[in-house]
């Protein structure tokens, strides 16, 4: 699945640079009726060209979202899909009931330990492999921004399945490799101390990849002109990197830290194909958390996990924003 | 970075339909019970079928199918038969999307499990009494039930015995099956143990067992060998508390802790074929894929009854084919189901897609046993029992998977496990 973009509609261009045919010799402040009614002829245009995406984004997001906040105030199951009418709304008993369910807050922790590690490693790891190649790696760039961006635009479920085959404990290739060197490997996905750190090990590997793309493309825009400037100022190269590059590369570590971060709060394929969520619940994520309750017929709690890891998501891009915002 | 809503969409495009209803609904209460589970059974009218029937089917379509599709166009000339394919990780999801839109076929394949859940959805037309419940094994033909109704007809019939590598069990000293009796297997697995690195070199451990999802399947009918049950149907009760819980549980443990069978979730299959263990427990699928994927094996393997302590059991799965109340064409679709079940073409079926008829006649028809490992198959059939018909069964099997396996990797105790099932699936409950 993709995200829809809202920010931009077709059509909402600036009209005052689409000229009208003649001289323009009225003043600024009065407009020409001809221009007026281009403008709202274009005006037109514009939303009749959105209606389709509005009508599906109606549709397919705004309603589902509201329909499953009212959901998660009512006790709403499988059974009352047929008889809507026979649901009861009763507040916010949900929410109570999953902060006494165990079970959420082990898919809370595992989410939580997921995007701590995961997060700030994955952004390091991808600042690094974009440093090292818009410096040292001249020969191979393209090659190696090939390899690194590789894992980002295959499917994760085949990722998933291959890393699965190779983790298996007793014909996988890794405990094969270790047994050569005499290391009797552990059963990484059905050993509670190694399934999610494999996950968190496979997270990072499958996205410095684009947090690499796109550090590169900002490492890039670094004017030549100001490096020189800092090196004639005496600044050694780690100076240069942490005064000069580091503050330019800002708007980048936001986009990936907040886009990442989204991604890793909705940690959900790994699990859900490697391991459905064990051994012993300790690679349950909350989206896996909630999707189960969904699969159960419980709508109403399904509903409500979800919202809590929306209320989540928005809480932790508002603080990266606020981290990591251009002071000025 | 791409956001998983994959499980969202088909929410929300159930969701749309009813709405606008539901806006109205959230201030209504609930209504006293919507007839699910006491319907009156369906009429099929007398003469020939007719119209077009559309049906569901799980999986891809079988040439078996096909050929009674036609048949059954044959002998009814003014009807037509129309078959769409159902993935089976999909179909759970697909089912009860259509069951809430509204928007159903006339008739499906139903999971067995599924049965309880979508007919309080108030899914599926009362079975017509001219569909007779001896024709079945008593345990297939329970999981088409629902309170006091029965809400289709069994199609196909699945439940596990023991496989076993005779190779790797007679240098242990075992000469044919292992015992029947729980304590002589649990020896003779003990048995097979002590070759390991000897004997038999290769093998790691005496058998294998199911870690986390599914593993259900295989410990609840141990509870019912004691003669016990979770679940008591007349006073809507769990009972996990009680004595025969409590043994099926110990010996679930005792396995493990033995060290009889790894806890690392490897593949049972591919253990068994390269020799790392010697039985495990497995559907009638797994012989004709042994057959099929190795056969350098054939001849080297066999099945044997599931051990028991007090009395014979397993577990009565496959699937049910079941008309919606939405049909639009019921009559002919009875008619197509009635035709499906007869035992000449039940038997057809199991033979053309090696599994297994839920119909005693349908197996003599079928001459089934005349293959030595499909033997055990019709013992457990006579015995297998359908899981209890409650509409939360999914999540009460999720949480005796989650304590069996805390059980198996010695992190909780029997009585711990007991506790923690009792209180969770009290608290689970058995919906309505």
């Amino acid at each position: 699945m993709t995200s829809m973009s809202t920010e931009t509609l077709p059509g909402w261009g600036d009209t005052d640079k689409q000229s009208t045919a003649g001289p323009q010799r009225s003043a600024g402040r009065r407009r020409s009726p001809r221009r007026g009614m281009a403008r709202g002829r274009q005006a037109r245009a514009a939303w009749i060209l959105a209606a389709p995406f509005l009508a599906l984004f109606a549709a397919f997001m705004l309603l589902p979202l509201v329909w499953s906040l009212l959901m998660s105030l009512t006790d709403t199951s499988s059974a009352d899909l047929r008889t809507p009418l026979n649901v009861s709304f009763i507040g916010f008993d949900n929410y109570v009931r999953l902060f006494q369910d165990d079970q959420f807050f082990t898919a809370l922790r595992n989410t939580a330990v997921f995007v701590l590690v995961a997060l700030p490693l994955t952004l390091a790891a991808g600042l690094a492999a974009a440093v090292a190649l818009n410096s040292g790696i001249q020969r191979f760039r393209a090659v190696f921004r090939v390899g690194f961006y590789l894992p980002v635009i295959t499917s994760i479920v085949a990722v998933a399945v291959v890393w699965k085959t190779l983790l298996e404990p007793r014909a996988g290739l890794v405990n094969l490799v270790l047994g050569w060197f005499g290391i009797d490997g552990p059963a990484w996905l059905a050993d509670t101390r190694f399934a999610l750190p494999v996950m968190i090990v496979m997270a990072v590997w499958r996205n410095l990849g684009t947090v690499m793309i796109i550090m590169l493309a900002g490492l890039q825009s670094v004017p030549q002109s100001l490096m020189e400037a800092a090196e004639l100022d005496g600044a050694g190269p780690w100076q240069r990197f942490w005064r000069v590059t580091f503050p330019l590369l800002r708007p980048a570590l936001l986009l990936t830290a907040v886009t990442t971060g989204i991604g890793y709060l909705q940690f959900f394929d790994e699990p859900f194909v490697m391991t459905d969520g064990g051994p012993l619940d300790s690679t349950l994520s909350a989206t896996l958390y909630a999707y189960k309750q969904f699969g159960n017929g419980n709508y109403e709690m399904a509903s409500a996990a979800s919202y809590v890891i929306f209320v989540l998501i928005v809480a932790l891009t508002v603080l990266q924003f606020r981290v990591l915002r251009d002071k000025d | 970075m791409r956001i998983t809503t994959r499980h969202t969409v088909r929410t929300v495009q159930t969701l749309c339909l009813t709405v606008t209803a539901a806006l109205v609904a959230t201030g209504c209460g609930r209504s006293a019970d919507s007839g699910a589970g006491n319907d009156a059974p369906a009429e099929i009218g007398a003469g020939k079928a007719k119209g077009t029937v559309v049906m569901w089917n799980l999986g891809d379509i079988t040439p078996a199918l096909k050929d009674m599709a036609k048949k059954f166009e044959q002998e009814n000339p003014d009807a037509t038969v129309k078959i769409t394919s159902v993935p089976w990780d999909a179909a759970h999801d697909k089912l009860t999307t259509a069951i809430a839109g509204g928007n159903t076929p006339d008739m499906s394949m139903v999971g067995s499990t599924w049965m309880a859940e979508m007919a309080a959805m108030n899914a599926f037309q009362a079975t017509p009494t001219s569909i007779k419940s001896s024709d079945f094994y008593p345990g297939q033909w329970d999981t088409t039930k629902y309170k006091d109704a029965s809400y289709g007809v069994p199609f196909t019939a699945d439940t596990t015995v023991v496989y076993y590598r005779t190779d790797l069990t007679e240098k242990a000293g075992i000469k044919g099956a292992l015992a029947g009796d729980r304590e002589g297997y649990l020896k003779d697995l003990k048995a097979i143990q002590a070759t390991a690195g000897k004997q038999n070199p290769k093998l790691r451990n005496a058998t294998g067992l199911v870690m986390g999802f599914n593993s259900w399947l295989f410990w609840v009918p141990m509870v019912w060998q004691q003669g016990g049950d979770i679940y008591d149907a007349t006073t809507g009760k769990f009972t996990f508390d009680t004595p025969e819980v409590a043994k099926a549980l110990e010996y679930w443990a005792s396995v493990p802790k033995q060290g009889l069978a790894p806890t690392d979730r490897s593949d049972n299959v591919q253990n068994f074929r390269d020799g790392l263990i010697a039985t495990y427990q497995e559907a009638a699928w797994n012989g004709a894929s042994l057959h099929k994927d190795a056969p350098e094996l054939d001849g080297k393997w066999k099945t044997m009854p599931v051990p028991y302590s007090e009395q014979p059991a397993g577990f009565a799965g496959g699937t049910d084919l079941a008309v919606f109340k939405e049909a639009k064409n019921p009559d002919a679709a009875w008619k197509f189901a009635r035709f499906l079940t007869e035992p000449a073409n039940l038997a057809a079926y199991a033979k053309a897609t090696e599994g297994l008829p839920p119909s005693p006649q349908a197996w003599s028809d079928a001459k089934l046993s005349a293959d030595e490992n499909m033997k055990p198959f019709d013992e457990q059939l006579k015995v297998s029992k359908a899981q209890p018909a409650i509409t939360t069964w999914q999540q009460i099997a999720d949480a005796i998977d989650s304590e069996l396996e805390k059980l198996a990797l010695g992190k909780a105790s029997v009585t711990e496990v007991q506790k923690a099932l009792q209180s969770k699936a009290t608290s689970i409950g058995t919906g309505r």
